[in-house]
């Protein structure tokens, strides 16, 4: 990118912004380093209120995004792991200190317009989701590109989509556009309609596997759903054995089935022995090799067959 | 926390600078001066009792293609109705319970029930109904008790389609530190395929039925402590297929069916806290188990083959944020497969020009390591610079290649010149080498030796992504992204050659007032790829070209009319295309394009009762010049040309009530 580019979209950008003032606060001049240290600062000294959350409403009660909290698993009061059985509002958004004399003092404030770094937001959640399905966030593709744990999840709300399998892949989709267009190619797993979740395979939160996914390999996810492929064939096709994505595209295809290409192209990047497999089809749809089915006339059992004389997947 | 040693602390920040990040975990709190005993919360207003809400739909389809079934959940034209709601109970003793219900009477519908009390127990309940459509086929051939009839005069329609149906059950104690689990699910499908056989009078494809299952089962333990966790879990899979091998009436046992297959697994996982540094262990056992009875005939020596294979799986990871700025990740996996089935020579109704009429059957066993080391550095609150390098390497005991090496290596630069607006820069290389490429160790069939299989070939890619995203009002947020990515087979001769895939993505949304939001976007994608072939086992005699293209489109707008009426109007279009050429010789239409119109009002009768009127709309059209009629192929019986053409309606009415 130029530098002339650089600065335009630079200038407009600030353009932009400053024409839509937004309600002031005394610590918005400061840098985010500088915030940083003047919450660590706060944290530190731990001057936290007197009556907890009563505290807070006095002047946050009119908030219906503060109140709705109390819909949501963290609002509940009867619970022991709950910020609201313990330090309430200030278990998440730190001591109050000075805050509310006159609202000098910043809070511990989430979301993208919080300047305080991913890191040290995220190190609120972590305080108490350490364990479990959060195990590997530390290692995770989303925890080292600095993902906010609130840029998916919602913690004042009765609901968070991203826990409702029905309306994570919504959540998932803000960032990951591709993958969003892929779900209308001509052959999709059915995540349009939210048949399935971007979770079925994934964890957001990282694991042990590529890709963040939720079993160990490629082909332990893909045999979730998919366990009649799973094996072991008497008779085994070496790719099929090796990674289901060496054919199949999981995210979606211009072809039918997944497929990364169509057949005879896809099978004849692998196979070209004595003119049988590698024969010009300069026409599809003129004979058994390039029409129907084409390879998958013959070789219908392409993910293994357990047929004595099945060792070319015809039967 | 003492308060010596937290003025200490303060002191030691000063001084550094802040090198040490902030960690503001409830856990590091300074509670000296807090009594939260004294915390009343009469300000709060939790929720009690039961809430949500309930509805009914009916509607009226209006199509003459199974495949619209996949959106609009019924597959025949007709009325419908379906049932949906969320419901929830909360009380003042910790207790939780919900019941969701997602269109019930569709094709596609969910349910699920939970309850749970904080801290003692969590129980669950989901069911699930998946359909997919395909279409419906012709066949002079079908299915009846495993064997495949054929007909000289009568034709049948059978309709490809797959139904899952999946039930599951999990509960979780909790009991102080550990946790136990047991989740069980049952999916059953069933439904129709297209398959293939060769049969005397030429090859035959077929609708060919199933009837299966699969059971999950996972339970274990966990145990955790301050700065540990630890879960030894077991997780089972039976498949079972309720389909035998199929039959000609002139030849018993054609077509092996799938084979019931086990799998088992054990695993356990680690993890422990070092101040900033985490460190994650995984180990896993497994082992999958097949023993279904093969077919016999002359030339098979074995009753059943007892298939079976051992997976071991390993990993460590670590994670350390090295000061406020900087974090440094490294992990280890490894993943081998041993597959102990027995190896025996079966007779092959195709003579071989190597081993004749046997084969010996090839237990695949295959192992993968893999070390990565990925950082990130934040320069500023405007300047961050991630990375990552990557060795993978893989060993088989069956293919051309012995041995692969992979290595990857990327940087992403992400600059943040305002709070609303975020660049991203991403550069990518890897390589694939690794032993050598041996064709003859391939006994049959002989494969050609300048071929080099893709996934096995030598290759150079190379990569790069922008991504732009940029809030300039609150009320207008833009997002484009970018992506190239060209692979270099460079000592491929026959076979995939070369490809490259270029695609981009560009959203708006705008809530130009607090009743209305409207967004756009547009997706393209093109991937182009090159290979060669040999039809004379020579050097290669012929080239193809394969040019993909895709588009997606959409716009869409939701405008509060009142308090009582809102409407929205939802629109995308979708569009795949290949286009192959051999030799010049451009293949005919592949492609598809999809049209999905839906339009909306919601009307609130009063503060319970509401109302939705929809309507959708949905034109497909798809086409493969491949796909011919039953009989269009001399020596080949297909299942007819399984293209679509279709318009679709969908008028729905639906009615929901709050509760208080």
């Amino acid at each position: 990118m130029s530098r002339f580019v650089y600065i335009a979209i630079l200038g407009i950008g600030g353009f932009l912004s400053s024409i839509y003032p937004v309600i002031a606060t005394p610590w918005d001049d400061l840098s985010s380093e500088q915030l940083e240290q003047q919450l660590q600062t706060k944290f530190t000294e731990g001057n936290y209120s007197s009556k907890g959350a009563d505290t807070c409403l006095m002047c946050h009660k009119k908030d219906a995004k503060v109140m709705a909290l109390f819909d949501s698993v963290h609002g509940s009061l009867n619970s022991s792991k709950s910020p609201m059985a313990g330090l309430q509002c200030e278990a998440c958004h730190g001591p109050l200190g000075q805050h509310n004399r006159g609202g000098k003092e910043p809070m511990i404030d989430f979301g993208h317009d919080s300047k305080l770094s991913a890191e040290s937001q995220n190190s609120v959640c972590l305080g108490c989701h350490q364990q479990g399905k959060t195990q590997d966030w530390h290692s995770s593709m989303h925890n080292l590109e600095q993902v906010k744990c609130v840029a998916c999840h919602q913690i004042h709300s009765a609901e968070d989509p991203a826990l409702n399998p029905r309306k994570v892949n919504t959540v998932c989709s803000e960032c990951h556009r591709q993958q969003q267009a892929d779900m209308h190619k001509r052959s999709a797993h059915p995540l349009l309609d939210n048949q399935m979740s971007c979770i079925n395979c994934h964890n957001p939160h990282g694991s042990s596997s590529p890709n963040a996914l939720t079993q160990a390999t490629a082909n332990d996810t893909c045999f979730q759903c998919h366990a009649d492929k799973r094996g072991p064939f008497l008779w085994e096709h070496a790719p099929v054995t090796e990674d289901c994505s060496i054919c199949h595209d999981a995210h979606g295809s211009v072809n039918e089935h997944l497929l990364k290409q169509k057949a005879p192209q896809l099978c004849q990047q692998c196979h070209v022995d004595d003119g049988h497999a590698s024969r010009v089809v300069a026409e599809p749809g003129v004979d058994a090799f390039g029409g129907g089915r084409s390879c998958l006339n013959c070789h219908s059992q392409i993910h293994g067959s357990n047929h004595p004389a099945g060792s070319n997947f015809s039967r | 926390m003492s308060m010596k040693l937290n003025l200490i602390t303060l002191a030691l920040l000063a001084a550094s600078g802040q090198v040490i990040a902030a960690d503001f975990g409830v856990a590091q709190a300074n509670l000296a001066n807090v009594a939260t005993e004294n915390y009343q919360c009469q300000r709060c207003d939790t929720t009690k009792g039961l809430a949500g809400e309930f509805g009914a739909a009916i509607g009226w389809n209006d199509s003459d293609d199974i495949r619209s079934g996949n959106h609009f959940g019924k597959d025949d034209a007709g009325w419908l109705g379906a049932v949906s709601g969320e419901l929830t109970y909360r009380n003042d003793g910790g207790y939780h319970a919900a019941i969701t219900a997602h269109d019930l009477g569709l094709d596609n519908s969910a349910a699920s029930l939970l309850a749970e009390k904080a801290g003692v127990y969590r129980f669950s309940a989901d069911y699930q109904l998946l359909t997919h459509y395909q279409q419906r086929g012709n066949s002079p051939i079908w299915y009846s008790n495993d064997v495949l009839q054929p007909s000289e005069t009568a034709m049948r329609s059978p309709e490809l389609f797959i139904e899952r149906e999946k039930v599951g059950a999990g509960l979780t104690l909790f009991l102080g530190d550990y946790q136990a689990f047991v989740q069980f699910a049952h999916q059953s499908r069933i439904g129709n395929k297209a398959a293939s056989l060769i049969a005397a009078n030429g090859v035959i494809n077929f609708a060919q039925p199933i009837d299966d299952s699969t059971d999950t089962l996972a339970a274990g333990l966990t145990a955790d402590g301050t700065n540990w966790f630890s879960r030894l879990q077991y997780n089972g899979s039976f498949f079972r297929n309720n389909i035998n091998n199929l039959s000609l009436p002139y030849r018993e046992d054609i077509y092996a069916a799938t084979p019931d297959n086990d799998a088992h697994q054990v695993l356990l996982d680690g993890q422990y806290l070092f101040g900033r540094t985490v460190v994650n262990s995984h180990i896993a056992a497994g082992r999958l188990i097949q023993d279904a009875d093969l077919i016999a005939m002359d030339g098979n020596p074995l009753q059943n083959w007892n298939g079976e294979v051992e997976t071991r799986d390993a990993r460590l990871n670590f994670s350390s944020l090295i000061n406020a700025r900087w974090r440094v990740n490294g992990s280890f996996t490894y993943s081998d497969r041993d597959n102990q089935g027995a190896v025996a020579d079966f007779a092959q109704l195709e003579w071989d020009n190597a081993n004749g009429a046997f084969r010996a059957n090839v237990p695949l066993d295959i192992s993968r390591e893999t070390f990565a080391l990925q950082s990130n550095y934040r320069f500023s609150s405007q300047w961050r610079l991630s990375g990552k390098y990557q060795h993978k390497r893989t060993e088989r005991n069956y293919l051309e290649r012995e041995q692969n090496n992979e290595d990857q290596l990327w940087a992403r630069l992400n600059i943040k010149p305002l709070t609303s607006m975020t660049f991203g820069i991403k550069a990518l290389y890897e390589t694939r080498d690794g032993s050598q490429y041996d064709a003859s160790r391939i006994l049959s069939p002989d494969e050609n030796p300048l071929l080099r299989k893709y996934y096995l070939a030598d290759r150079e890619r190379y990569g790069a992504e922008l991504s732009f995203n940029h809030v300039p009002l609150s009320w207008l947020s833009v997002d484009i992204t970018a992506a190239y990515a060209k692979d270099d087979y460079q000592h491929t001769d026959i076979g995939l050659s070369a490809s490259e895939d270029y695609r981009y993505s560009a959203n708006i949304g705008l809530n130009p007032s607090d009743a209305m939001h409207l967004y756009a976007m547009a997706s393209q994608q093109w991937i182009n790829s090159d290979m060669a072939g040999s039809s004379n086992f020579s050097v290669a005699n012929w080239f193809g070209s394969t040019e993909d293209r895709f588009i997606n489109l959409g716009i869409g707008a939701s405008y509060r009319w009142s308090p009582a009426l809102s409407l929205g109007a939802d629109y995308q279009f979708a569009n795949s295309e290949s286009n192959t050429a051999i030799d010049r010789n451009d293949y005919g239409d592949y492609y598809d394009y999809e049209h999905s119109l839906e339009l909306y009002s919601r009307y609130a009768v009063s503060e319970r009762l509401g109302l939705k009127l929809s309507y959708r709309y949905e034109r497909y059209y798809d086409t493969d010049d491949a796909q011919v009629a039953v009989d269009a192929i001399s020596g080949l019986t297909t299942l007819g040309k399984l293209d679509h053409n279709y318009n679709a309606h969908l008028l729905m009415l639906s009615v929901s009530y709050k509760l208080p």
